[in-house]
């Protein structure tokens, strides 16, 4: 064991979290307007991936250009989900229970994933790095730029999203429409827009994710659910609505899952992130950066 | 013909149907697909009773089923053993797993404990992966016998007729529970936890049993599944699996008895009718989905008319609206020796939240068979003190005696066996049951029917049942609610909702009745009635301590008031001596400025 593989073993983990802190910040940005968890969010990474794929790969677009399109198609597809799978079960209850939205939004993503299939097929396709890929050696370690990059576009799209739901206007609009909706609509906000809005910045944010991790894992119809679920356990061990949560937690579990991958065993790479979800459950039932309310009868 | 004909026809003839299917079909690929229905269905129920009933969401159901049919494979094939063995492993194992699971389901609930059980349900497909020799791995076990039993072995016509019993036999059992005390006690912990806790049910024992018993069910089917296939690999227990066991129950009705017979079926044979779309049987089946609960959020069982579905409770509504009904007199639960004037005493009850002082140094006592009234300005602390009181919270400093033992270390689910019922500022009610079943949750911790008795529906269930009905309808009457007896709790207008919570404390027999603002939101009218009630309850010899804004109220029934402000105790005594304590006026109407 040196130094530079741990070095080499760390790297290789932050990138790979950050890719599930964005996928976290997804089911973040759709549950602070509607209180649900879109189970959809897996195949909106994996279609991001496929898309860019198809336009770089089969079209030879640039990848500067295909992967705003990809965005773009992903939100589209992310507002058609909010208006088949959201709008039309909204406070629908069964047997006492809000839960449409799940069953809804897990037919999505059934439809999604064989749709998906019909077009690109079962196989786990390559991918090549989106920015090109050389190696450079830092304190000793052997680092892949291709990493590098996709560490720091993660980062910085986590970011600007911070900023977006933070600092202006329209995370504003979100905010209100997520502590109050009432509310926020007596004070003029179009909610309905917003949660649109929502599903839409999300199948963006989800898409970009998808973008980012294929050239590590290949890209495949099938491979949203893992990532989706890992996405799911990383939101609620961040605390369901934080950002910086959603960072912090995606970025241990990357680390986590890369080190059990080496040390124990290659198969128990997957356990570990829900491993670590039931022990932080265990320990904090609001997740790493939630707010403990003391429930009012 | 009457429903009751009509339904009792429609189980003849499934019954017969099931029963002489083998004789018809000779073909073995329907014969294991009846097999897998079987099975199935009874995985399904076990999650029913979880998420239906006791309202727990999984969705790592297919991890439990996984389980049971390991456990049947490696006891029976690995290690040679007979086919008991390996039920008796299925059971034990899937129990414990079922508890480790339940713990820290315990903790969370809505999204997180879906996360949960996906999470449990990925760890154990990925542990039967990396299992080694000992799970096969990606392979699996192949070579799991059939059943052999008393020197039987059943194959495909015999393995159809036990899980067919087996599954009649699950779904009789779970429907009896349902209908009795242990599963009122799930269907309230469903609707309100806080009401259910209030009533005297431990949310954590009865949570864990649900999460124990579901397992168990499942584990049996996983058991089954194991002998059926003869094999058993971790891709028969994916995620998926588990998201389309919560779909068949969803979609056939969840927390209804036929739900997931009527989902378990429908969802088998709709991929042999799509089998001509081969490729787009998926997309078409997740179409259907979709589809299905945007129109039919109450799942297919919904579509059947009430009275040709299966009864979910054993009251004869008939019977008992015409049965001649002793009159109720309010009573107290068994006398205790303690007859000492002081009923409740509360003594320097301090509670923080996070550095807010919400209760400092409260300190007061009730006498007993009397109306005494917790008052002051909003934000004083009154409800808090009455939830520490009650269990709700556990209390930084100071104690509480009830009849002169200290009741500080009981929590909100023992306080009722020691005499005291409480009510809420906003009526938790159990809404999506009837207003009987409400008042009979309230007779819970004095009832006795436990889990086996309740499932075997054995002869003094029964009679209990039926007292207990009749107790929450004499009751009802008193409170002049009888007419409303069958109807939804939720539907009731919020002024009855308010008097339900009363009637359904009173059916605890409390000596003690902790109401916390009655009169919020009700009409005049209401209002009158509820002095008309109060002062007859204490008549009755009931002790009363009363949170209230609504003055004239209070000023008529109180015989005490105690005056919080800001968390501390500032005046005691009788309604004119506080209407004239100056402290008070200035803390309700604040300092009066001069000029």
């Amino acid at each position: 064991m040196t130094s530079s593989f741990v070095l080499q073993l760390l790297f290789a983990g932050l990138t790979m979290g950050s890719v599930y802190a964005l996928v976290a910040i997804a089911y973040n940005i759709i549950f602070s307007t509607t209180h649900i968890i879109n189970f959809a969010t897996g195949e909106f990474v994996m279609l991001g991936a496929l898309i860019t794929l198809s336009f770089v790969t089969g079209m030879n677009f640039p990848t500067l250009i295909a992967i705003p399109i990809a965005m773009i198609l992903v939100a589209i597809v992310g507002v058609i989900v909010e208006r088949i799978a959201y709008r039309p079960v909204q406070g629908v209850k069964v047997a006492g229970h809000s839960i449409a939205w799940i069953i809804t939004t897990l037919a999505f993503s059934i439809i999604l994933q064989n749709v998906a299939m019909l077009i690109w097929g079962k196989e786990f396709l390559p991918v090549p790095p989106p920015f090109g890929s050389s190696t450079i050696s830092f304190m000793g370690a052997a680092i892949d730029t291709n990493q590098l990059y996709i560490f720091l576009a993660a980062l910085i799209l986590a970011l600007l999203i911070e900023i977006l739901l933070h600092k202006t206007y329209i995370g504003m609009m979100i905010k209100a429409t997520s502590v109050n909706r009432r509310a926020a609509e007596y004070m003029g906000i179009r909610t309905t827009f917003v949660i649109a809005l929502s599903f839409a910045i999300s199948g963006g944010v989800s898409a970009v994710a998808g973008i980012l991790v294929s050239p590590l894992t290949f890209a495949s119809s099938t491979m949203g659910l893992l990532i989706g679920l890992k996405g799911f356990a990383v939101a609620i061990m961040g605390g369901l609505g934080s950002g910086r949560g959603a960072i912090l937690a995606g970025l241990i579990l990357g680390i986590c899952e890369v080190f059990a991958g080496s040390f124990i065993s290659p198969g128990y790479r997957d356990i570990v992130a829900f491993v670590l979800l039931i022990a932080v459950l265990a320990l904090k039932p609001d997740g790493l950066f939630g707010e403990a309310i003391q429930e009012k009868a | 013909m009457n429903p009751s004909m009509i339904k009792k026809g429609t189980l003849a003839v499934f019954m017969l149907g099931i029963a002489l299917f083998p004789l018809f079909s000779t073909n073995d690929y329907y014969i294991h697909m009846a097999q897998m229905i079987g099975i199935t269905v009874i995985v399904t129920q076990g999650l029913n009773l979880l998420s239906g009933y006791a309202g727990q969401i999984s969705l790592g159901h297919a991890g439990i089923y996984a389980i049971g049919a390991y456990a049947a494979a490696i006891v029976t094939t690995n290690y040679e053993l007979p086919f008991l063995a390996g039920l008796a492993a299925s059971i034990v194992c899937s129990a414990i797993v079922g508890l480790l699971i339940g713990v820290p389901a315990l903790r969370v609930k809505g999204h997180y404990l879906a996360m949960v059980t996906i999470g449990a349900g990925i760890i154990i497909e990925k542990l039967m992966h990396e299992g080694g020799e000992f799970t096969g791995g990606f392979a699996g076990i192949n070579g799991v016998t059939s059943p052999e039993m008393f020197g039987f072995s059943l194959t495909s016509t015999g393995l159809y007729y036990m899980i067919i019993i087996s599954m009649v036999l699950i779904t009789l059992l779970l429907w009896n529970l349902t209908r009795t005390r242990p599963g009122r006690a799930f269907l309230a912990l469903r609707d309100s936890e806080t009401a259910a806790e209030a009533m005297g049910i431990s949310r954590y024992r009865y949570k864990l049993i649900a999460f124990v018993l579901s397992s168990v069910i499942t584990g049996i089917g996983g058991n089954m599944y194991a002998h059926t296939n003869n094999y058993v690999s971790p891709d028969s227990f994916t995620p998926h699996v588990s998201i389309f066991l919560l779909v068949m129950v969803i979609l056939g009705g969840l927390g209804t008895v036929i739900g997931p017979i009527i989902g378990t079926v429908l969802l088998y044979l709709l991929p042999e009718l799509l089998k001509d779309f081969d490729q787009y049987h998926l997309i078409i089946y997740g179409a259907i989905l979709l589809i299905s609960i945007i129109v039919l959020p109450g799942g297919i069982a919904s579509l059947l008319p009430k009275a040709y579905r299966p009864k979910e409770h054993l009251i004869n509504e008939e019977e008992l609206m015409n049965m001649g009904l002793e009159p109720y007199e309010p009573g107290l639960r068994e006398r205790t020796e303690n007859q000492e004037n002081v009923i409740l005493r509360v003594c320097g009850l301090t509670k923080r939240f996070s550095g807010v002082v919400a209760n400092d140094g409260v300190t007061m006592s009730v006498e007993r068979g009397t109306i005494h009234a917790l008052i002051g300005p909003n934000g004083s602390g009154k409800t808090t003190c009455l939830h520490s009181i009650s269990g709700l919270y556990q209390f930084d400093e100071g104690d509480v005696l009830f009849e002169g033992q200290s009741i500080a270390s009981l929590k909100l689910h023992e306080k009722i066996r020691s005499g005291m019922a409480r009510t809420f500022q906003h009526a938790q009610i159990f809404k999506e049951l009837t207003v009987l079943e409400n008042v009979m949750i309230g007779e819970h911790s004095l009832r006795k029917t436990g889990f086996v008795s309740g499932a075997l529906l054995l002869p003094h269930v029964l009679k209990e049942e039926k007292e207990s009905q009749k107790e929450a309808l004499r009751i009802l009457e008193w409170f002049g609610m009888k007419p409303y007896a069958f109807a939804k709790a939720g539907d009731l207008p919020y002024g009855y909702q308010k008097i339900l919570e009363i009637v359904r404390a009173m059916a605890a027999k409390p000596k003690l009745l902790i109401l916390d603002e009655p009169a919020a939101g009700l009409t005049n009218t209401e209002i009158e009635q509820l002095e008309e009630i109060l002062l007859k309850l204490r008549k009755a010899g009931i002790t009363i301590l009363l949170v209230e804004h609504d003055m004239r109220l209070i000023m008529k029934v109180s015989d005490a008031i105690t005056v919080l402000d800001s968390g501390r105790v500032i005046a005691e005594g009788t309604p004119a001596e506080i209407q004239n304590n100056p402290q008070v006026i200035q803390a309700y109407l604040g300092e009066r400025k001069a000029g």
